[in-house]
Parts: structure tokens; sequence; C-alpha cells
């Protein structure tokens, strides 16, 4: 088991003698969870990722703990001399696979993001979406134990950005942290397990489960054995079980964990059999 | 860190930056060295050369990378790991640049001391001049004072300063006018 990655008493400024940035954080990142930070423009919000993300050094205070990391910078810019696949080949390897296992992570992660035709464009030549889809690949392709995001959902298509939010959350079942920015309240919605606002260069912990709007849900309908007992991880994924016959459950999930309940669900022993899979409307809006 | 070397000397190859300080150093030894002179001289002056296209190198490779690209291999690799390579990719190409124009300029010139009668074996100045470059004139010394014989003295400073001062024409006059005073 991994340690939890601390920060201690951390501030940052830039330069000698300038202004601080942020003061005196104290955070803790245990693994498997998905922490939330938001705050206004120019609040710190980036400068606290870059210390989470190991990018810059705390001015005070230390971090403890620093696992395997992989960072999602909000803007990313083409003008690498690289093709796509050959850029996410060479991160690949930075980030500790072999040569051939990068190569076909890369193929697989521009497939699901749905930048497969892009695979040997120049980067020069990309747009930005199409960019910001590399930049998500070059951080996932490894499975990274802390998966830090700055706003990585601005540019995508809507698309790109559920599977994105379904990678979040088979990061955080696999047992990896996510932090993430992101000013979409609606942006996995209900899902972290802590909330974090940046204030006046110090963070300040939201109650949990302030008001949040729930985002879309999905029910799953599933057969087990007669006497069966709902798996423990399904129990943990779905933030509602029901028994309507015995053996037989509705649950409900929220969308970007559909699939992960899913695979626990099918891949169970003695594996479940999955009767209906419906999606809710969601109650605080449309569908992003 | 393999992977970090690969990833810098991709970029920096790719990016086509190394032409300008490429050219810039073919074109400074194509007027300051010439067929047929010394050959102490033309490899002081091809190494005075080399410390500027090095610093540019190193700042190509250093500036080269977005921020971003720059902060996502940091995130992966450690940012004092990323630099250290960087700075190990401008290194091996500046030595590359070095090993290059040292073999060249020796062939090129006569092996002869700056009076053009002392002869002076190749192997020793070119060997170091391939990897610490500048020193290269210097290590030469001892075979070209061979006939007095003797051992590293109080005059030897100044001799030293005086072989520097044959490497950088902006050296005072002074300094490099004691050269014909010492050994040669």
């Amino acid at each position: 088991m991994r340690p939890d990655l601390c920060l201690q008493n951390a501030g940052r400024r830039y330069g000698l003698r300038g202004p601080w940035v942020l003061r005196g954080v104290d955070l803790t990142v245990a693994p498997g969870r998905l922490v939330r930070v938001e705050g206004a423009n120019g609040s710190g919000k980036s400068t606290l990722l870059r210390l989470l993300a190991g990018i810059d050094a705390p001015s005070e205070g230390r971090i403890t703990g620093r696992p395997r990391t992989a960072y999602v910078p909000e803007r990313f810019p083409p003008a690498l001399p690289f093709t796509a696949s050959g850029y996410l080949t060479h991160l690949g390897t930075v980030h500790g696979l072999s040569r051939r296992a990068a190569a076909r992570a890369a193929g697989e992660w521009l497939e699901r993001l749905g930048a497969a035709a892009y695979a040997e464009t120049p980067m020069a030549r990309l747009s930005k979406g199409s960019s910001q889809k590399v930049a998500v690949a070059q951080a996932l392709l490894a499975e990274p134990e802390l998966l830090v995001l700055d706003e990585a959902w601005t540019g995508l298509d809507t698309d790109a950005r559920a599977e994105l939010e379904r990678a979040v959350a088979e990061r955080t079942v696999a047992g990896g942290s996510v932090v993430f920015v992101d000013h979409d309240p609606r942006r996995l919605a209900g899902l972290p397990d802590a909330t974090y606002a940046v204030r006046d260069g110090s963070l300040v912990r939201r109650a949990s489960r302030e008001p949040s709007p729930s985002g879309p849900q999905v029910t799953v309908e599933a057969q087990g054995p007669p006497d069966g007992r709902l798996p423990e991880a399904a129990h943990r994924t779905a933030t509602s079980a029901e028994e309507t016959a015995p053996g037989r459950y509705r649950l409900t999930v929220p969308a970007p964990h559909s699939d992960v309940l899913l695979r626990t669900l099918l891949t169970a022993h003695p594996p479940w059999h999955v009767v209906s899979v419906s999606q809710r409307e969601d109650t605080s809006g449309s569908l992003r | 860190m393999t992977a970090l070397l690969r990833y810098h000397a991709a970029l920096l190859l790719r990016s086509q930056r190394w032409l300008p300080p490429l050219l810039l150093y073919a074109a400074f030894l194509g007027i300051s060295v010439q067929a047929g002179q010394p050959v102490l001289d033309s490899l002081g002056y091809s190494a005075a050369a080399l410390l500027p296209v090095a610093a540019w190198l190193a700042r190509i490779c250093v500036t080269g990378e977005p921020d971003a690209a720059r902060g996502c291999v940091a995130s992966a690799a450690g940012p004092a790991r990323a630099h250290v390579a960087c700075l190990l990719v401008a290194l091996a190409g500046a030595a590359a640049l070095g090993t290059v124009a040292t073999l060249l300029v020796t062939l090129l010139s006569d092996p002869v001391a700056s009076d053009h009668r002392t002869r002076v074996p190749l192997a020793p100045p070119a060997g170091p001049g391939c990897s610490p470059r500048w020193p290269a004139p210097c290590s030469a010394r001892p075979s070209a004072r061979s006939p007095a014989g003797r051992s590293f003295g109080r005059g030897d400073v100044p001799c030293r300063l005086c072989c520097w001062g044959r490497c950088c024409p902006w050296w005072p006059p002074a300094l490099r006018r004691r050269r014909r005073c010492r050994a040669w």
C-alpha cells in the first residue's frame, strides 16, 4: 500500500520576495480518493495543482509520499515537432513503460478519446481540442497513481468529456488518486470525496456533500444467485442499492461510474446477470 | 533517464533549432582556421568558439519545450531529472560538435608550433581536445617544451595564461605577448 500524499504547511511564492500565492496549505490525498479544488480565477488553484503534481517545489513546508504522477495542463500547446502517437510513445517511456507498451497504450487512448484518426498527424497541425486529447492521453496511458487535472475538460468535445469522466472513475476505483479543477459545478457531480476551495491564498475544506448538484444517474438492474449478496465493490460504487426480489437488485450509480459497476458485476464470482441499464434524466439540467 | 534523454534528443533534432549554432560555428571555423596553419593555433580558435556554441545549445534545449509540455514531463519524471536530461543532451551535442571539429582541424593543420619550426606530435593535442576542449593547447605544452626538460615551476602559470591567450583573441595583449618569452 503506497503512503498518502501529504502537503504539510506548504506555501508557494514566485521569486524570493514575491507575494505568497499559497500559504499554510495542509492537504492529504489518500489512494483511491477523488478531490475537487475550487476557486476564482487567479486564486492559486493552478499553483496548488503544480505543487501536487511535483512540477514546482513548495517555497516553505514540505510534501511527502510522492506517488507516480501524471498531469494534464489546461492548455496544451501543439508546438512540438512530433506526431501525436510519436509524442505519446515518448511520454509513455518517460512514465516507465517499454516502447512497445507505450505505443500500444498510445493507440488505445487516442481511440478511446476519439482521436485515432490524428495519430500520425504532426502536432503542429492539430486543433486545440485534438491537442488537448493528446494531453489527456499522455497522462492516462501509464495508469498513474496520482492524476492531476487542471481544467482538463476545456476544449474537449462531449464524447471525450464523458470518456475522461469515465477514465477518472476507473482510476479512483483502481486505487489511484485524482485531484481536479473545473469551473463546471456539474463536472463529476456527487463523486468527489472531498471538495476544497482556494481563498485568499489558503485552502478551505468545504463541508462534504454541500449543495452540489447530482449529475446524471444510471439505473442498473442485476440478478445474482438467489441468496447472493451484492459484491462489496459494487456497494462502494453505487449511490443506492435496493433489493426488489431475492437476489435481484436495482442499483443507482453516477453515470461516469456505470461502466465500473457493470464490470464489477460481470466479473464477480459467480458472475451477475445484468437485466437492464437505463439512464435517468439529470435532475439539475441538461446532460453535458 | 534513458527515456528522458531520448525524448530531449528527439526534441532537439526534430526542432531543427540546432542549425543556427552549427552554421555559426562552421562559419567561424571557416574564417579563422586555414589549412596549413599551426595545429595549436587552429585548435585554440575552434575551442574558443565552441564555448558560446555550447551555451547556445544548452539554451535551446532548456527553452525548446513549451511550458505545458515541460510540466507533463516534470510531473512524470521529476523536474530535476527533466532539467538534467536537457542539459545532458546539450552537453552531448556540444561534445559531438567539438569532436568533429577537433578531428577536422587536426587533419587540416600543420603539426607545428606557432613558430612554424617546432614539431608537435598530433596525438596529445587532439586527444584531450576531443573531450574537455579548451585545455588542448595547454596540455600540448610538455611536448613543445620538452627540450628544456624542466618540471612544472613558477613560470608555468603565466605560460598557461599565455596559451589561454592564444585561444582567446580578446585576451589582453600583454599576456598574449608573453608567450614569446617562455618555452615557445
